[in-house]
């Protein structure tokens, strides 16, 4: 290894370190703009250079690779001098705008010029003006700040993939920006703020709403999927403010729901008192009374009267305090997380890190489009593919282009035949006749023939994608262990795998649940934390459950659909307020930290539980710690799922009509997405997505409307022309509250509809 | 010493673009001989003739062409005929004149460093000169001296020519290398260099047009013959492009080492009637000026480093004293500024702030601090930059500066220009 002297101190680094790193590695610091740790060094900004022995000029420290025997000097005069030379060089076109500028206090040309910089200019003239402009719903771009380190442009081209974002004019006139339009069309906008050094590029959502020095930062872990990224919450004043990715885990990027979608927690129509109907009108009522009310309630169902639906995104704490209650207070009853209508538990993973996965030659997802449902896996692919040719394999139906343009083969099967195609892959790499299996998959045996050649040559990390069920997973871990390649499986919800280790699910499902409900079987419901009624795969059942049923408690954040239907209204709080431990998809337990307190008089579900608990059986309330000790002496956390998923048929899917789909765009995938104002600014209402293709066959216009009619529900859609969506199929984009689109389901994501021509 | 005519010898005859005027003359015929030889015979030659890059930087060819690895690997050879610099437009004379010349050297060079093809990057403006090329290498390629087999040989050698898009820094070979790959044309950071990992990741040689057509006389009359003329250091003879105020302006073959005064006041007919010599930009605006004083001296590439200054691209602009230095200096300092690429900080904010003191300082709102600000200005972008652009920039500004403050002096105190420039 070669070894090197920094400023007098010698080191061992190995080959191919730069200088910048071996000189972190000691502690001494150099100041740097463009260079980031997870992006390519440039060596533009020449804010690094130091001085190296028998080099006649300066060297930028972050592309000069350390060669044995090198004296480098970080503390001559020469580069003092280069170093105070520069920032006046960067000052010279940068507004001195702290006092107002988003980015102060965390600013690298602010702390860079306190540090190395001088005190004054020598520049008289009058600076270069741009305007300032908005990038979409997301993004102010402050081009007068922009240094020009271009550490957006190498991110965009080097991990997101595309050219849209560049340089454009040159020298000191040079700007930076989308080149086409004004509208920044990637889900990492978030991370464009985050990377820029100075306040160039601004979160649109909280300008000029704090100083970052006035924030609280707690380290949390995302809610919206279950990747479970990192993230810094910064809260004052009771109100969280600012969402900051500072811990690179599970991966050093972070998309816009996890950037943008957290100002639920702050929402006025939040309900932070328990309600309870009377004469029906909803009352609010002190937690002791509601309390006595629903424990006599259970009482009178007894253990085989009661059920729950519980949101897979709660904590583990909740979940298993949850259980407690319904196994020591109730003494039986049935719960379920699964709401969004799965028919399989999680699985286990072979992989130990996401980074991992640039390890792989091969990737091969199947069943989701990565880029809408888990964007965070969709970059480590597109990174990995970007700059180490990774070959990228995916059957799904309706991927958007972002991602597919980048696969080398890309199925595009009809909506719900993923399980299908999936068991005819691995029949095609056994070398078994799967002809019959693809009737109306919209895949033809030869392609199959191609990726099943493909797959046996490249052995590739096998990803099975949320829209995977039962069959389709099964398949798909056969697949993985016949080609004797990794895989790992996707899952709804934030904490699904935390509600599996809590047990909170049984036979049948939440169907089973809700069935017993709407047959008067179940006295007393629960649903906890989730919006059943906009969530599961068939409105008309929820809605006949929610009626039927004797007694409905709803615990969430707000007066959900759901909620409206309710006896009793428990107020919930946010995954900011309380402690609490989530398992992500790599089975790695991450602690929530509280940030805020509890709004007005909500609580977390474990001291429900609790208190029921305490009110059914009396005792003592058990403490938050004591609770998890017997959650750790119960081994809660120990298992890491099995390789079986439960085989649990799925409704087969009708015969007449357009084989539709229904799902989320991704801006309203976010949870409580209706209350997040900068990521329900985007996406206003639901639309139909048709093949350009299709369009004339079905009679529709772009831009125009279209009346959706299936198992007695109608709505009238906008119609978008979208070429990713598989041909003779459509894929209706929702996620809207007060528009109950899983009316038109029964049971899964996929019906037959019929479409005409709405009214103009 | 004095003129010597190797690669103008054809350009004054009549048709001398055409394939058949350059055959009569013997043309191609080394190529025909090359491609007999052994490739690391021509490096040889070439090495021992002491040619050096006559693109500016004066980098011994020969050295160059050794750097590239000796793989089965693709190799790329691109002819850099980017031509932008001030003052220069010795290149030109080739291209559009005696295009069949630039093709053989290029063929010979690519096969000398295993190539099969090359390219010429031309600069936007040659609309005219990329035209002569292309015809050219048709009427080459059809001829069969190019392309799939150079005179029934199993070496195939295909030339593109590709325009440029009218920047500055793409004559900057890595600059150029990107603008051929289809992108923004922005100078790379070295290592690695071209040599190893340029056009397409692959090992790549960029050579000035005049560089790659002298290589044609040295293989064809031996590289000590090349050696045999010019000076210690500096071999052959070199294209000079004289411009200003001179009364023959042109561009003219001497051998290196030539008295300077010769060019200007014999062979370039000397100045004006009635005016006297001010300063001489020896090398293409980049350059340090020199004063009439200075110019006591041979061109060759010592003679001028010791005068402080540089050979360049032998792009000679004269000024006599009708010229304002204030403001030619501020007209070259608004051209860097103009076509710095934007990427790294010296240089995009350094030239303009340069720009905007001399273009005070022109309008009589100068300080006379602003003369040390701007010398000041120097030390920070000298050699702190990605590309030498940064470098250019700073050649005029310094060195009239330096040289004729108190000119600056005189503007700055009393708030006009001395002379009515």
């Amino acid at each position: 290894m070669p070894k090197v002297i920094i400023d007098g101190i010698e080191t061992e680094v190995p080959p191919g370190t730069t200088i910048l790193k071996a000189a972190q590695k000691l502690g001494i610091d150099i100041p740097y703009f463009c260079y980031h740790p997870y992006l390519k060094p440039a060596g533009l900004c020449r804010m690094c250079l130091v001085e190296v022995e028998k080099m006649p000029k300066l060297a930028p420290a972050c592309t000069t690779e350390v060669m044995d025997g090198m004296v480098v000097k970080t503390n001559t005069e020469k580069v003092e001098k280069a170093r105070k030379g520069m920032l006046e060089y960067m000052l010279i076109n940068h507004p001195l705008d702290c006092p107002i500028c988003d980015q102060a206090g965390e600013c690298d040309l602010q702390d860079i010029t306190f540090k190395y910089g001088e005190t004054t200019t020598r520049f008289i003239e009058e600076k270069i003006k741009h305007p300032t402009r908005k990038l979409g719903p997301l993004l102010v771009h402050e081009q007068n700040r922009c240094i020009l380190c271009k550490r957006c442009v190498r991110f965009i081209r080097e991990v997101v993939g595309g050219g849209d974002w560049n340089v454009y004019w040159r020298a000191s006139h040079s700007l930076i920006g989308p080149l086409l339009n004004s509208v920044v069309a990637n889900r990492f906008c978030g991370d464009l703020v985050e990377i820029c050094p100075v306040g160039a590029i601004t979160s649109a959502h909280n300008r000029y709403v704090t100083r970052v020095w006035k924030l609280d930062f707690t380290q949390s872990v995302c809610t919206h999927c279950d990747i479970g990224c990192n993230l810094h919450l910064g809260a004052r004043d009771g109100r969280l403010l600012k969402v900051k990715h500072k811990v690179s885990y599970p991966s050093p990027w972070l998309c816009d729901r996890g950037y943008y979608a957290f100002d639920f927690v702050n929402d006025a129509h939040r309900i932070t008192v328990p309600l309870r109907r009377a004469d029906n009108k909803m009352v609010g009522e002190p937690w002791e009374k509601v309390i006595h009310e629903v424990a006599d309630r259970c009482k009178e169902a007894g253990s085989k009267g009661v059920g729950a639906i519980v949101s897979p995104d709660l904590s583990c704490e909740d979940l298993y305090a949850w259980r407690l209650f319904m196994e020591e207070a109730l003494g039986g009853g049935v719960a379920d997380y699964r709401v969004f209508g799965e028919n399989h538990l999680p699985q286990k993973t072979d992989l130990l890190f996401l980074r991992d996965l640039k390890k792989e030659s091969a990737v091969l997802v199947v069943g989701e489009d990565p880029y809408l449902n888990h964007p965070v896996l969709a970059v480590t692919i597109s990174e990995a593919v970007q700059t180490q040719g990774l070959s990228f394999y995916a059957v799904a139906s309706g991927m958007e282009d972002q991602l597919s343009k980048q696969a080398k083969a890309y199925l595009n099967c009809m909506p719900g035949y993923e399980d299908v195609v999936a068991q005819a892959l691995l029949s095609a790499v056994k070398g078994e006749r799967f002809d019959s299996l693809l009737e109306g998959s919209g895949v033809e045996a030869k392609e199959v023939m191609e990726l099943a050649s493909k797959v046996k040559d490249e052995r590739p990390l096998v990803v099975a994608g949320v829209y995977c069920g039962a069959t389709g997973r099964k398949a798909l871990t056969d697949l993985s262990h016949a080609l004797d390649s990794k895989y790992l499986s996707m899952e709804r919800g934030s904490n699904s795998r935390g509600a599996y280790l809590a047990g909170l699910y049984n036979q049948g499902g939440v169907e089973a649940i809700l069935k017993d409900a709407a047959s008067g079987k179940l006295k007393v419901l629960f649903v906890l934390g989730v919006d059943v009624l906009n969530c599961y795969p068939d409105g008309g059942l929820v809605r006949e459950a929610l009626s039927n049923v004797d007694t409905l408690v709803v615990y969430d954040l707000f007066f959900t659909d759901t909620a409206a239907y309710s006896d009793i209204f428990l107020p919930a709080t946010t995954f900011a307020e309380e402690d609490g431990v989530v398992v992500n998809f790599l089975w790695d337990e991450q602690k929530r930290r509280a940030t805020l307190r509890p709004k007005g008089f909500s609580k977390p579900l474990w001291e429900i539980a609790a208190m029921l608990k305490v009110s059914m059986k009396g005792g003592e309330c058990e403490s938050l710690n004591e609770l998890r000790d017997s959650m750790v002496e119960s081994g809660f956390l120990t298992s890491k799922g099995s390789w079986e998923p439960v085989e649990d048929s799925l409704p087969q899917i009708g015969e007449e009509g357009v084989l539709a789909r229904v799902t989320a765009s991704y801006y309203r995938s976010a949870r409580y997405a209706t209350h997040c104002k900068a990521v329900s600014s985007i996406d206003r209402e639901p639309f139909l997505a048709v093949n350009g293709a299709d369009l004339e066959v079905l009679g529709l216009k772009e831009d125009g409307r279209a009346r959706v009619k299936a198992n007695g529900a109608s709505f009238e859609l906008r119609v978008r022309a979208m070429n990713h969506v598989p041909p003779g199929s459509v894929l209706i984009y929702g996620g809207f509250d007060n528009f109950p689109l899983t009316s038109l389901l029964r049971g899964r994501w996929e019906t037959r509809v019929k479409i005409e021509r709405g009214e103009e | 010493m004095g003129e010597m005519k190797v690669l103008l010898k054809n350009v004054d005859k009549p048709n001398s673009h055409l394939l058949s005027t350059y055959r009569e003359g013997g043309g191609y015929e080394t190529l025909k001989a090359a491609l007999g030889m052994e490739p690391s015979q021509i490096v040889e030659e070439v090495k021992k003739s002491g040619l050096r890059g006559r693109g500016g930087a004066g980098f011994p060819t020969g050295l160059k062409w050794s750097f590239v690895p000796k793989t089965d690997a693709p190799k790329y050879l691109v002819c850099n005929a980017d031509e932008g610099e001030p003052g220069t437009f010795k290149d030109r004379v080739i291209i559009e004149r005696d295009p069949h010349l630039l093709l053989e050297g290029i063929a010979i060079s690519a096969y000398a460093i295993g190539s099969h093809r090359a390219y010429i990057y031309i600069r936007g403006e040659y609309e005219f000169g990329a035209q002569v090329l292309e015809r050219a290498i048709q009427e080459a390629e059809e001829a069969g001296v190019l392309g799939e087999r150079p005179f029934g040989q199993d070496y195939p050698i295909f030339i593109t020519v590709h325009r440029g898009a009218g920047a500055y820094v793409c004559g900057e070979e890595t600059a150029l290398l990107d603008s051929l790959e289809g992108r923004r044309g922005h100078p790379r950071i070295r290592p690695p260099f071209p040599a190893s990992k340029g056009l397409y990741q692959s090992p790549t040689v960029i050579n000035n047009v005049e560089t790659l057509s002298s290589v044609v006389e040295i293989i064809s009359r031996g590289g000590d013959w090349y050696a045999s003329l010019g000076t210690e250091k500096s071999k052959g003879t070199k294209l000079f492009s004289i411009s200003g105020h001179v009364q023959r302006p042109g561009v003219y073959e001497l051998v290196m080492g030539t008295p300077f005064k010769e060019l200007i006041f014999d062979i370039a007919g000397g100045m004006r009637p009635g005016r006297e010599l001010k300063a001489v930009i020896p090398g293409g605006s980049s350059t340090p000026m020199l004063t009439a004083n200075e110019i006591d001296i041979l061109l060759d590439y010592e003679s001028l480093v010791q005068a402080g200054s540089m050979l360049g691209s032998g792009a000679v602009i004269v000024l006599d004293d009708t010229t304002c230095i204030v403001k030619e200096t501020y007209r070259l300092a608004q051209f860097y500024a103009h076509e710095s690429c934007g990427q790294c900080t010296p240089c995009r904010e350094g030239t303009h702030w340069m720009v905007k003191i001399l273009e005070r300082i022109v309008n009589g709102n100068g300080r006379e601090e602003d003369l040390d600000l701007l010398l000041h200005i120097g030390e920070t972008l000298g050699g702190n930059c990605l590309c030498p652009l940064g470098d250019a920039a700073l050649g005029p500004v310094i060195s009239s500066v330096q040289k004729f403050r108190d000119e600056y002096l005189e503007h700055i105190k009393n708030k006009r220009c001395p002379i009515g420039g």
